[in-house]
């Protein structure tokens, strides 16, 4: 159930309110409501979606047919359109609607859909302001390139509790990560930092920590003198490496307070190369980068922690070949004594999103991860 | 006692942090239906979520011969059988057969005891399990004595690492055997080391009574006998005794439903607010609670009691035998497949408030719920009411199916005239949450990992509930020539319409 009003008839937060009135009436008035049990109209949270971008329209409702299943709120879909000459804002409001338990009873959301060609882009925070429910928490999903710094980013995350980020999105991580780090440090108070690419490294970092629940493994964390770090991206002749490297590879240093030596910087085209050190034991960290088909989003492969000095191990979680499943190997002097194969789940955008929204508190540990990261790349 | 403080710097910030420690469980009785059904099914799915930790390792005893490789494959057509996940995943299964062992054994023999213990110490040197034990007591009850004492007498209980031992209900037959067991057990294992499971209390709705309770400032002002006219606890069933009549002929509704269960969801429902969610403040306030509740004295127990068991008739359309008609029941059978019983706790919140509690097995609907039906408005200004009366106020709290909560209230309906009428408010966990609720097994097999006993039951309560019930249960024992006494597919006997209605109530429409 749709209504819809545009810019030239007078779009205002007034009108969209009107809009969502007349859309709970038409509903409660609906014949097939005689039949059933009254809608139910539910809500715990306002989320900002900024989905530029052609497609975006379809991709995000399907999207948020699935998230508002877990969490109804009430949803602002903004599609810019920056490269319009003119100013326009149109804006549409729909209901989302599940049949709850027993194919009952309806539970519906509201779904405010905004248009903004041009500078009317500007018009956005100000236009959504003014219609988050109160008392509810404020999520912003910036699903396109992490624009910091921008008047539209700033403002919408300054009335945000929670910023919702993909770093896979950055043209360049190394900046971008620089930059989001520094955005962090000054908001952490008021607004926590989501970011997707670091959702998906999860199953990842339950692995690799699982990995030290041992008390016999976990003292080589100790004595680690190596880390590699294997990835595929779509080079198309970039010079580049995804975000999720970064991450587990800053979240390693941090948690185990490692200190960098000297700034990151490339051996050759393929490999990033850190230089770090506990106390007196010199680390090293590799990100070897290879090829993928073009286009791939790119991810890690494998990730091996080793122990060189006497006695030697190695610890290395991987991609299977079929890609479903994450594999450890524990090698204690040149004998494998663990392996284990667990399901990699890749989630979808859908259920990364739902995850986020579950828990709406600040990731410290990505947070020191980020601030990790941005100390190195101050180092000479 | 708190879980244990885990020390992998690597561990912080996952959003998974309840992985406990490597250790073994061992699972006495492994060939039976609970390890197939449930024990087993839940551990796997544990491990598909990431929950386990590496080296984690399962080693099934039992009887019956058989090798490692024998019990992996049972293990494995057991959780394809039973688990919720779905198919095995032939990759995940690899890792997590591996830690899969059996040992054949003779619970009754202490040499049998000797070559788990090698097996144990195995375990320890090759997976790293550095003499963590959880002894899971899967058998029936009248093995658990001997498994303790030879436990104890072969100084399984005694490793480098913690032990504990899981003890399913039934926790005793009565207030006696209670008693004995606890004895028994307490002579080998200190009380923070045993966990006596009552699945009910691993249910995502019975734990949300105390979120309910305490998260909210609405609802503790209200929670007394200034505001509640009564509780009414109810866990009907639609199903007969199926192929458990060896267990039931001997327990009956009263010791497998309303000693356990629906207890500890009154005590729930009862306790006074907590300071800390630790597992010994939450039992405190259980055990106070139940310890308040009024004993019944034998001549009382008609007053206070009402009890049933089915005959023929049709359960959702299909016709139905009696109990006694029944596989493996004895045609002149005494037991109860229905319970009624009118609990007063004697304290300052609920004096005179009674607790209805009922079960029974072959009634029409199959639910578990928890209504607390407030006062009636002291006086009505209004003329106009929808159907002549008004419903006072309830809350429902759902356990199962269909898990959430209700509020009836009143409100105007639209119109010219005041005319009230009573509607109900709802939240529905798969509404509000759209997720499967994790399984009962898998959050009580993980809590004794992590050694967390909230969620299980402390033997002081397990006696107190007992001690309640014996009157009962004696005056039971008497055979009753009005058995049976509620046709199969109705709503009980009689009786227990009489036990409520003379209070000026009457149960609830489920």
């Amino acid at each position: 159930m749709k209504t819809g009003r545009d810019l030239t008839q007078g779009v205002s937060a007034h009108a969209i309110e009107h809009d969502l009135r007349t859309l709970w009436q038409q509903m409660a008035e609906a014949p097939q409501a005689e039949l059933q049990e009254p809608v139910m109209r539910a809500c715990v949270l306002n989320l900002m979606v900024y989905a530029p971008g052609e497609g975006s329209v379809d991709e995000v409702g399907q999207i948020m047919a699935e998230v508002t299943i877990q969490h109804p709120s009430r949803i602002f879909v903004m599609l810019p359109k920056p490269e319009a000459a003119a100013p326009k804002l149109a804006a549409w409001v729909t209901a989302l609607c599940h049949l709850a338990a027993g194919a009952r009873k309806q539970v519906c959301c509201e779904q405010i859909m905004i248009s903004a060609e041009g500078d009317a882009i500007t018009q956005l925070p100000s236009l959504i302001r003014p219609l988050l429910v109160p008392d509810l928490p404020v999520v912003l999903w910036w699903r396109d390139v992490p624009r910091f710094g921008s008047r539209v980013f700033d403002e919408l995350a300054e009335d945000s509790d929670h910023v919702v980020i993909d770093s896979a999105e950055l043209p360049d991580p190394e900046e971008g990560l620089v930059k989001l780090a520094t955005l962090m440090n000054r908001r952490t108070e008021r607004t926590g930092f989501s970011d997707l690419s670091w959702s998906r490294l999860t199953p990842w970092r339950v692995l690799v920590s699982g990995l030290f629940d041992l008390v016999d493994w976990r003292a080589c964390l100790a004595r680690l003198n190596r880390v590699e770090i294997e990835c595929t991206y779509d080079h198309a002749g970039r010079r580049w490496i995804p975000s999720q490297a970064i991450l587990i590879a800053s979240w390693l240093a941090s948690r185990l307070k490692w200190s960098p030596v000297s700034k990151p910087r490339w051996n050759g085209e393929q490999v990033y190369h850190a230089e770090l050190a506990s106390g007196q034991r010199p680390i090293t960290m590799l990100i070897k980068t290879t090829d993928s088909a073009e286009g791939a989003r790119g991810g890690l492969d494998a990730l091996r922690l080793v122990v060189e000095s006497e006695p030697p191990a190695r610890f290395e979680v991987s991609r299977s070949e079929d890609g479903v499943h994450l594999q450890t190997i524990v090698d204690l002097s040149g004998t494998k004594v663990d392996g284990r194969v667990l399901p990699l789940r890749e989630q979808s955008e859908a259920q990364l999103i739902s995850g986020e929204m579950e828990i709406l508190r600040h990731d410290a540990v990505y947070e020191q991860a980020l601030t990790f990261f941005a100390g190195m790349q101050m180092q000479a | 006692m708190e879980a244990p403080i885990f020390e992998n710097p690597l561990r912080e910030g996952l959003r998974l942090e309840r992985i406990p420690e490597p250790c073994v469980a061992v699972i006495f009785g492994a060939s039976g239906d609970l390890t197939k059904r449930k024990l087993v099914p839940a551990l796997y799915s544990l491990a598909t979520q990431n929950l386990l930790p590496s080296g984690f390792s399962v080693i099934g005893s039992a009887r019956t011969a058989m090798d490692h490789e024998a019990f992996r494959a049972a293990m494995h057509d057991a959780v394809n059988r039973y688990a919720g996940a779905g198919p095995v995943d032939p990759a995940v299964w690899h890792g997590f057969a591996a830690g899969l062992f059996y040992a054949p054994t003779d619970l009754k023999k202490p040499e049998s005891y000797q070559k788990l213990s090698e097996l144990l110490e195995e375990i320890d040197r090759d997976r790293g399990t550095a003499g963590r034990r959880l002894f899971y007591l899967a058998t029936p009850p009248s093995l658990y004595t001997d498994i303790i004492r030879l436990i104890g007498a072969t100084g399984l209980h005694r490793s480098a690492g913690w032990t504990r031992i899981v003890i399913e209900k039934p926790f005793g037959h009565d207030l006696d055997s209670a008693r004995a067991l606890n004895r028994e057990v307490l002579k080998v294992f200190a009380e923070d080391q045993i966990y006596r499971i009552d699945h009910y209390l691993g249910k995502e709705t019975v734990q949300n009574i105390i979120v309910l309770r305490f998260a909210n400032g609405i609802f503790e002002p209200i929670w007394n006998r200034r505001y509640i006219d009564h509780v009414q606890i109810a866990a009907p069933e639609t199903l007969g005794v199926e192929d458990r009549s060896g267990y039931y002929e001997q327990a009956g509704a009263l010791r497998d439903m309303i000693q356990n269960h629906l207890m500890q969801i009154l005590a729930h429902v009862g306790m006074e607010p907590l300071a800390t969610m630790e597992a010994n403040a939450v039992h405190d306030e259980k055990a106070k609670v139940v310890r308040a509740i009024r004993p019944i004295a034998p001549d009382e127990v008609g007053h206070f009691a009402a009890r049933g068991q089915y005959g023929e008739g049709a359960v959702g359309g299909q016709p139905v035998k009696g109990y006694r008609q029944e596989e493996g029941v004895d045609p002149a059978s005494n037991t109860e497949t229905y319970a009624a019983v009118k609990l007063l706790i004697d304290n300052w919140r609920w004096a005179d408030v009674p607790f209805y509690l009922r079960t029974g097995k072959r009634l029409p609907k199959r639910v578990t719920e928890v209504a607390i039906q407030f006062r009636r408005a002291p006086h009505l200004p209004f003329k106009n009411l929808a159907g002549g009366h008004l419903e006072p106020n309830a809350l429902i709290l759902r356990i199962q199916p269909d898990e959430g909560i209700s509020l009836n209230f009143s409100v105007k309906m639209p119109g010219q005239a005041i005319n009230v009428r009573t509607v109900r408010m709802d939240f529905q966990y798969g509404a509000s949450f759209g997720k499967q609720l994790p399984e009962a097994y898998e959050r009580l097999l993980l809590d004794v990992m992590l050694g967390d006993s909230t969620l299980f039951i402390r033997g002081d309560m397990v006696e107190a509930a007992w001690e309640l019930l014996m009157p009962i249960l004696e005056a039971w024992k008497k055979p009753t020539s009005h058995f049976p006494n509620y046709e199969a597919g109705t709503w009980g006997p009689k009786e227990a319409d009489a036990l409520i209605e003379r209070d000026g109530r009457r149960w609830r429409r489920l």
